[in-house]
């Protein structure tokens, strides 16, 4: 028996050649966020619409709050799950309102319950004197508030957004996010969030996935993901990456930023983020400022070996402390921040 | 172990994909078996007019020497300079609209589609009288002037959609207004004009009551002589097949211009520039726009209504062709907007799928009136019915009902798929997580959404309906007159007077959607995104 809001278990699926989804596990917990990062094609939605019921499977169960709902040979439909989704486009109703959009996922109820429980999750999402508007009346901030108030009224166990905050100005983004982590802590739902942009899946999760070509590359806290990546790909996937090739010998290889321990021999890919990257002006320095770019109290260099390394280094410093363009500059790591990947 | 949910039923995901239409009708139909019933409505007619036609026949041989041979060359002479004279009519007023700011220009862009609503035979009763001609020069003149709007319309389109990207561009590049429209408009736009005149060409195949009015021998009458002088079912049905040969050439031109559509290359909308034209250019440009309108719509009906004035009311009031009309409209529509709505359902499955139910209405929108009329008259004879006697009754209007239905469904099938369109695959996808039911889902978000373009729809194929005459002349119950029935007595015995009251009738009637729909297109590419 399942203690998860919703679990995964083994997921497979594939559409003609493409394996959309390899052997994928998850699981998300009551008043959690776990977000899913992967790129577009990566297997993200298909993950989505399996666990929704709205894609069947072909290897691997699904549970909904302890209950079998999807392996081989059945799939309980969308309808009959405990189990919101928000989708990308919001896809209100365009025929009702704010409120019977809302109230749309009630049936239960009698009328009056309905339109009053509808109205009370309008209010929680900061939307009590709109209920009255249609769709094309709220504006796009209003509409994903809307469209989450719907997923959530009818008390799921967990709730599934796809790409929620996509279609919003930068500036919306960040009190959306905030009002929608309040609004799913008060009413203690699991979520899973797929997105393919970093910053946003850092700034509501409390776990993450990051999946390609339909596999789970790497699972865990934020933090822990981004301190111990097991790949360049997942190293990837929450910041900014610079990456070296090497050649690795007897567990170590050299590259002109130093020694680093590997655990592999062989061809190697060596790599940091910009923010690990020391960088010391000297004329004695092996390196070169070839770019700078960026305003306010940090910017980016872009750095090249002078002995012509392959590849460029970035590097993430204090803008009062910057060297300029084409000054020769001396680079350190501390080990902690080095990953060797077989290349 | 976890226990299944006993709500829990195989795959429903794909379920759905393949059954959802089946389903919602309550019976437990097969995709094949779907396919074949909307294959067979359009198709069953076509195949009994070929059965029909290898029976003996007594009169063929003497129509194949003295008559085929004229009816065919007529038939193809009058398509290809009617066709010819309607494209040109069609593309240059739409360029105009399009191109050029002019004195009159907002409402000459939707006005001119207006002879959609002015039937070929209307037209035909006042040109005839008004010149006082017949003949085949007469009978190209009112195909050109009543069906150029069928091009206009496809033209205007295309010309709007690529105002932004290619046109512009071609003007940055130098090259003048001619020079943009020979080398650029009129190339990609090519594929909606030839769309645009295969569609024409088979309104033009498919006339009767114009050639019949104004005496012009064409295949069309050679199947209504064979039926209805020599009582020839096999004959009639020989020539119905060469006629078919014809049609489906233009079909094959339009399936392959709509292969050739391409959209804008832009999804983003922008008021195209308009050139202003002044002096001696804006005379010509707003001269030539009013000119075939008045042509196509203004003179038949000023004419038509003088004459009906002269005349005064009929002796035989007009309210019982206009009960008959609402009647076979009512039951003519309700029977192709289920068909219409089965097609758009099946539809909606894969683009496949939307290809086949498009090919299989166009198909059946295709074939002449007369030619689906024998064909049911056919399928009546070859069950051993005694023809006359059977459709006397309840059973002319059944067979008129299924013959509206197998030639009105694609009228009636674009709008009602743009109109499940509007309930899209998330919104449906989101009623369903959030628990309701597939009828559920039918009722509170597809079917308000469809209602709009449904009651569109219904009205459409109302309006074709009132002014059809081939095929409600072959199947109507005995005593049974239209309106368009009723003008082609009248017209025959030369009592225009009295033809003009019911004609104009069904010209105001067809001229409610024409104008809704025309209207709202306009505004709908009037520049906003």
């Amino acid at each position: 028996m399942s203690a998860f809001a919703l679990e995964a278990r083994n997921l497979s699926r594939t559409f003609g050649a493409v394996k959309a989804l390899d052997d994928v596990s998850l699981s998300l917990e009551a008043g959690k966020v776990l977000a899913l990062l992967g790129q577009s094609g990566s297997g993200k939605s298909t993950l989505l619409r399996v666990l929704a019921g709205l894609e069947s499977l072909d290897a691997g169960e699904v549970y909904a709050d302890g209950r079998l709902v999807s392996d081989v040979r059945t799939t309980v439909p969308p309808e009959k799950r405990p189990l919101g989704m928000v989708f990308q486009d919001y896809a209100l109703f365009p025929h009702l309102t704010a409120l019977g959009n809302v109230a749309f996922g009630l049936g239960h109820l009698n009328k009056s319950d309905r339109l009053g429980l509808a109205a009370s999750w309008l209010t929680r999402v900061g939307l009590g004197d709109r209920g009255g508007a249609f769709p094309h009346e709220l504006s796009g901030g209003e509409q994903q508030r809307v469209a989450l108030a719907r997923a959530l009224a009818p008390n799921p166990r967990a709730i599934l957004m796809d790409e929620p905050f996509s279609g919003l100005d930068p500036h919306l983004r960040a009190d959306l996010q905030s009002s929608m982590l309040a609004t799913l802590a008060e009413a203690g739902v699991a979520a899973l969030i797929v997105s393919h942009d970093t910053e946003e899946a850092l700034a509501v999760a409390d776990h993450v996935a990051i999946i390609e070509h339909g596999r789970i590359l790497q699972s865990g806290l934020p933090s822990e993901v981004y301190r111990a990546p097991k790949s360049l790909e997942a190293a990837r996937a929450l910041g900014a990456v610079w990456s070296l090739d090497g050649h690795a010998r007897n567990g170590r290889v050299e590259t002109g930023l130093g020694t680093f321990d590997s655990p592999f021999d062989g061809p190697v890919v060596v790599c940091s983020r910009p923010e690990a990257t020391l960088v010391t002006a000297s004329d004695e320095g092996q390196h070169i400022v070839v770019d700078r770019r960026g305003v306010g109290r940090f910017l980016t260099l872009k750095l090249q070996a002078e002995a012509g390394d392959s590849g460029f280094i970035t590097a993430l410093v204090e803008a009062k402390t910057a060297p300029e363009r084409g000054q020769p500059v001396a680079l350190s790591l501390l080990p902690e921040d080095v990953f060797v990947f077989k290349a | 172990m976890t226990t299944l949910d006993p709500a829990a039923r195989p795959n429903p995901a794909q379920d759905w994909e393949r059954l959802g239409t089946a389903k919602l009708l309550g019976l437990p139909l097969k995709d094949w078996s779907l396919y074949a019933f909307l294959i067979a409505v359009p198709g069953l007619p076509v195949l009994f007019t070929g059965l029909a036609a290898l029976r003996p026949s007594a009169s063929f041989d003497h129509i194949a020497r003295v008559l085929l041979g004229e009816m065919a060359l007529t038939s193809l002479a009058l398509l290809l300079l009617a066709t010819l004279g309607a494209t040109i009519l069609g593309v240059i007023a739409a360029w105009f609209v399009t191109a050029y700011q002019f004195w009159g220009r907002t409402v000459l862009s939707w006005a001119l589609a207006l002879p959609l609503a002015m039937p070929a035979y209307v037209a035909a009763y006042a040109w005839g009288d008004l010149t006082g001609a017949r003949g085949f020069w007469i009978a190209t003149l009112v195909y050109v002037t009543t069906l150029y709007p069928y091009v206009y319309l496809a033209a205007r389109g295309a010309f709007e959609a690529q105002s932004v990207c290619a046109l512009e561009a071609a003007r940055l590049l130098g090259a003048g207004a001619w020079k943009r429209f020979v080398t650029v408009a009129l190339p990609l736009a090519r594929p909606a004009i030839a769309a645009g005149a295969a569609l024409t060409g088979l309104e033009i195949a498919a006339d009767y009551g114009a050639a019949d009015h104004l005496g012009v021998s064409t295949l069309t009458i050679g199947v209504f002589r064979a039926w209805f002088s020599m009582g020839d079912l096999a004959a009639a049905a020989r020539i119905a097949c060469l006629l078919l040969v014809g049609v489906l050439f233009l079909v094959r031109l339009e399936r392959k211009s709509r292969a050739g559509l391409v959209s804008g290359g832009s999804t983003r909308w922008r008021t195209p520039q308009r050139a202003s034209v002044s002096g001696v250019h804006q005379v010509l440009v707003t001269g030539f726009c009013f000119f075939i309108l008045t042509l196509g719509l203004v003179i038949p009906v000023l004419h038509l209504a003088s004459l009906a004035i002269a005349s005064g009311l009929p002796e035989r009031a007009l309210s019982k062709p206009l009960a008959a009309t609402a009647l076979l409209c009512a039951l003519g529509a309700s029977a192709t907007l289920v068909l219409a709505g089965l097609s758009a359902f099946v539809g909606q499955r894969s683009a496949q799928a939307s290809a086949f139910v498009r090919a299989v209405s166009l198909a059946g929108y295709a074939t002449p009136g007369a030619v689906t009329a024998l064909g049911i008259l056919a399928a009546l004879a070859l069950s051993g019915s005694h023809v006359v006697a059977a459709l006397s009754g309840p059973l002319a209007i059944v067979a008129l009902c299924y013959a509206y239905a197998a030639r009105f469904t694609a009228a009636g099938l674009e709008p009602l798929s743009a109109g499940l369109e509007k309930s899209t695959r998330s919104m449906r996808e989101s009623a369903q997580t959030l628990g309701a039911s597939r009828i559920k889902r039918f009722l509170t978000l597809e079917a308000p959404l469809a209602a709009p373009s449904a009651f569109a729809a219904a009205l459409i194929v109302a309006v074709e309906i009132a002014k059809e005459l081939p095929a409600t002349t072959i199947l109507r119950p005995f005593g049974l007159d239209t309106l368009a029935v009723r003008a082609h007595a009248y017209a025959a015995d030369e009592r225009l007077g009295a033809a003009a009251w019911p004609a104009l009738a069904i010209v105001l009637v067809a001229l409610i959607p024409t104008l809704l729909f025309s209207h709202g297109l306009s505004k709908s590419r009037a520049g906003q995104s």
